[in-house]
């Protein structure tokens, strides 16, 4: 069985896949309207210059992520390489 | 034939203004980033059949839940009927902008798809098939360049067929697990049954879905907007619904995730058939390269002070030769105008006053203001529509989390920098009440480009010994730090209030960054020099000309043997003493509530109505001027940082209402930076005293 990870653990430059939201409220359904859905691809690129928030690609957008939103988004490993 | 009512909504930052002022002719202010417009606009379009009224919606990232702007979008779209409906994508990243175009497509079908930005995707090596995609959603879809005014004809044409009922019968809709699509059959009739409203405007499928998924807010909507002898059936069935799909395991969030999955499984799987692009495109590489050296640790902020830095050294330096010119001709005039005036046979009475008030106010205002502002909106707007200011949102908000606020609120101090009344209308891009309660509160601490030319009158007069390009840079490095002063104060300020009137933890944030984008130099220069800078000017001046004539009338008007105005200097003198000041720059600043950008030519006006007429050519004058008036260093930095730090002008003070509708809150935004400024000025007064200066 594959063991799911929290989004912030992901290093630069790697991809995941989401498995599922674990928050709850207002920060929940703004990650699903940018399309943080089950099995959507993610890619972490890099940090902001003081470490927290990070940037993530998700479908074609970068969205910049603080650490504790991150965390509540549970990934899988992604199977292909890019 | 009546205008035809045309709704225009979108993902953020897709371009929406853009095709909206393409489209209506109007000049709305655009930039690139996510929440530029807050406010919905109007605006009317002269069609090939019929004239339309075009409702410009603020952009919204779902149709179903968020913040209150985006709800403003869909209860637009929900209660109000539409002829026609334009759904605005960006071309570059169409996954994302069908999802939404597929929420909307359910409340309005007749909707035309405009795939902006076209021309962007093309040089990023996408192709995208817009022929293949009207195929598959049965829906009209365009392809545009709004930039570029490329396929406006053709997205004309189209939304009007579309309001003439001549799309496809049946257009792709999302099928939603069956318990869900039961539920909504079931609140639909009702609706359809209950609320006038949404019948007429053909929504109800799509109110159905609102009122299953969406927040709680829209469905006490929905209840108000109901017949009364319906209203409590609907909340009825709509509770029985939502039971019926509890028991089938759809609690509120997983109901809201399987409906939002299922749009964007139905998008991917569209753009996926419509959309090719190259694995990685080396404007996609370089792009990010440039990302990250603008976020890295040891560049970063370096990077964005050293661009702020020389966007204001080219204002400096670039301004002193127009600024000279502009003073000399305007000057020259004065003793013209004056013969004029006598000409015309004017009586001193009235002459006086409209040469040494009206017309030398006038003049000083628009040779100190109006060279620097016609450098510095047109480099800060391009670096608006270049992306950069997301950027630097993304760098500072560890600063903002710090101090438990968000981090877009560096987008709105931005904004501040322009105009403050417009920092604190930006500020509805957060979402949490509470923090942007604090953005509010604190916009104002941000130095506009009313303050700017004051800021950099005293610089040049009083901190820089130097003259030339030496001088210029001196000059930009003391404003640059008076900037990095102000976002100290702001960051400060915003702790102090998360820990005292608005506590709480930080929020969630989720910032998008968009992809550079070349900006439109020759439209950047024509939009910001005639709309912003003539704009900020035409005030400024319809300000200060009255201003000029009321000081001129207090100055003139006895009170016994004294002038009013030296009277009311006096009685303020005490006060401004202890701020390092005098009372007669109090004044000013008292008097310039109007407008800030009034405040220096008040002094000015107030020092030489005391009897010491100088004529007020060229800077060296004026500070021969100030300093005949007692001014020192400690004096320019006291009025420095009280030009920084002091209430509001009056259109943001109003403004600050409009957004709270709390007194208390208005109230606390005038007191909080008058506050600060009071203390440092203190401060600096004490210690100048202290060290004898």
């Amino acid at each position: 069985m594959e063991q799911a990870f929290t989004l912030d653990r992901l290093a630069s430059g790697e991809s995941a896949r989401v498995a599922r939201l674990t928050g709850t409220g207002a920060m929940r359904s703004r990650l699903c309207d940018l399309g943080f859905t089950e099995n959507s691809r993610v890619t972490c690129l890099f940090p902001s210059a003081f470490g927290d928030p990070r940037a993530y690609r998700v479908r074609d957008t970068v969205v910049a992520l603080r650490g504790c939103d991150a965390r509540t988004v549970l990934c899988l490993a992604d199977g292909g390489a890019r | 034939m009546s205008a035809l009512r045309v709704a225009l909504c979108g993902n953020p930052n897709v371009g929406k203004s853009t095709v909206f002022n393409a489209l209506t002719g109007l000049r709305q202010h655009t930039g690139n980033w996510a929440g530029k417009t807050v406010d919905t606009a109007r605006g009317q379009v002269r069609g090939a059949e019929a004239d339309w009224t075009l409702t410009d919606l603020p952009g919204a990232y779902s149709l179903l839940s968020g913040s209150p702007e985006e709800m403003v979008a869909s209860d637009c779209l929900t209660f109000e009927a539409q002829d026609a409906m334009i759904v605005v994508c960006d071309a570059t990243c169409l996954e994302r902008n069908l999802n939404l175009a597929l929420q909307a497509a359910e409340a309005c079908p007749r909707m035309v798809l405009c795939v902006n930005m076209m021309d962007e995707a093309r040089t990023r090596g996408m192709e995208v098939d817009t022929a293949l995609l009207e195929q598959l959603l049965g829906l009209p879809a365009v392809g545009v360049s709004a930039r570029n005014r490329q396929g406006l004809k053709e997205l004309k044409r189209r939304v009007e067929e579309a309001a003439r009922g001549r799309n496809a019968a049946s257009p792709f809709l999302i099928r939603y697990p069956e318990e869900i699509e039961q539920a909504r059959n079931a609140i639909e009739a009702q609706i359809k049954k209950a609320v006038p409203a949404i019948a007429a405007a053909g929504t109800a499928r799509f109110a159905a879905l609102r009122a299953l998924a969406g927040d709680d807010g829209f469905l006490s909507h929905l209840l108000s907007e109901s017949l009364e002898a319906e209203r409590d059936a609907l909340r009825q069935a709509v509770q029985v619904q939502k039971n019926a799909l509890e028991r089938a395991g759809f609690f509120k969030e997983r109901l809201v995730g399987a409906v939002i999955s299922e749009g964007y499984r139905a998008a991917g799987e569209l753009c996926r058939r419509v959309v090719r692009r190259p694995a990685q495109s080396a404007a996609d590489r370089r792009q990010l390269r440039i990302d990250r050296l603008l976020a890295s640790r040891r560049f970063g902020i370096p990077l964005m002070l050293a661009l702020l830095g020389l966007v204001l050294y080219l204002t400096l330096s670039g301004a002193n030769v127009p600024s000279a010119w502009l003073s000399e001709t305007l000057g020259a005039l004065e003793p013209k105008l004056a013969v004029f005036l006598s000409w015309l046979g004017a009586p001193a009475w009235l002459s006086e006053p409209l040469i040494s008030g009206v017309y030398r106010v006038t003049s000083w205002v628009i040779s100190v203001m109006l060279p620097p502002m016609a450098i510095f909106f047109p480099l800060f707007t391009l670096l608006e529509d270049l992306g950069f200011l997301p950027r630097v949102a993304f760098n500072l908000d560890r600063c903002f989390q710090r101090c438990h606020a968000c981090g877009k609120q560096a987008l709105c101090m931005c904004m501040g920098l322009g105009c403050n009344a417009v920092g604190v209308m930006g500020c509805r891009i957060i979402q949490s009440p509470r923090e942007r309660l604090i953005a509010i509160l604190t916009n104002a601490l941000m130095p506009c480009n009313g303050r700017f030319p004051t800021l950099i009158a005293l610089t040049s007069m009083f901190f820089v010994l130097v003259q030339g390009p030496a001088g210029s840079l001196a000059g930009a490095a003391i404003l640059l730090l008076l900037i990095v002063l102000c976002v100290g104060v702001t960051l400060g300020c915003s702790r102090l209030l998360s820990a005292t009137l608005l506590r709480g933890v930080p929020s969630a944030f989720a910032l998008e960054l968009p992809p550079f984008r070349r900006p439109k130099v020759g439209q950047v220069l024509i939009r910001s020099v005639l709309d912003r800078t003539l704009f900020v000017l035409g005030r400024a001046v319809t300000v200060a000309a009255p201003a000029g004539l009321v000081i001129w009338l207090l100055a003139n008007l006895r009170v016994g043997d004294a002038q009013v105005l030296r009277l009311l200097a006096e009685a303020l003198e005490p006060a401004g003493r202890f701020l390092g000041m005098d009372g007669v720059i109090l004044l000013a600043f008292i008097l310039g509530f109007p407008a800030n950008e009034i405040v220096l030519p008040i002094m000015l006006m107030t020092y030489l109505c005391q009897g010491t007429l100088v004529e007020t050519q060229g800077l060296d004058s004026l500070r021969a001027l100030l300093v005949a008036n007692g001014w020192t260093l400690k004096t320019a930095v006291c009025v420095a940082l009280f030009s920084l730090f002091h209430w509001p002008c009056s259109t943001t003070t109003l403004t600050v209402y409009k957004e709270t509708r709390s007194l208390k809150w208005t109230a606390v935004a005038v007191l909080l930076p008058t506050l600060a400024g009071a203390v440092l000025c203190a401060l600096t007064a004490g210690i100048g005293n202290m060290l004898g200066i």
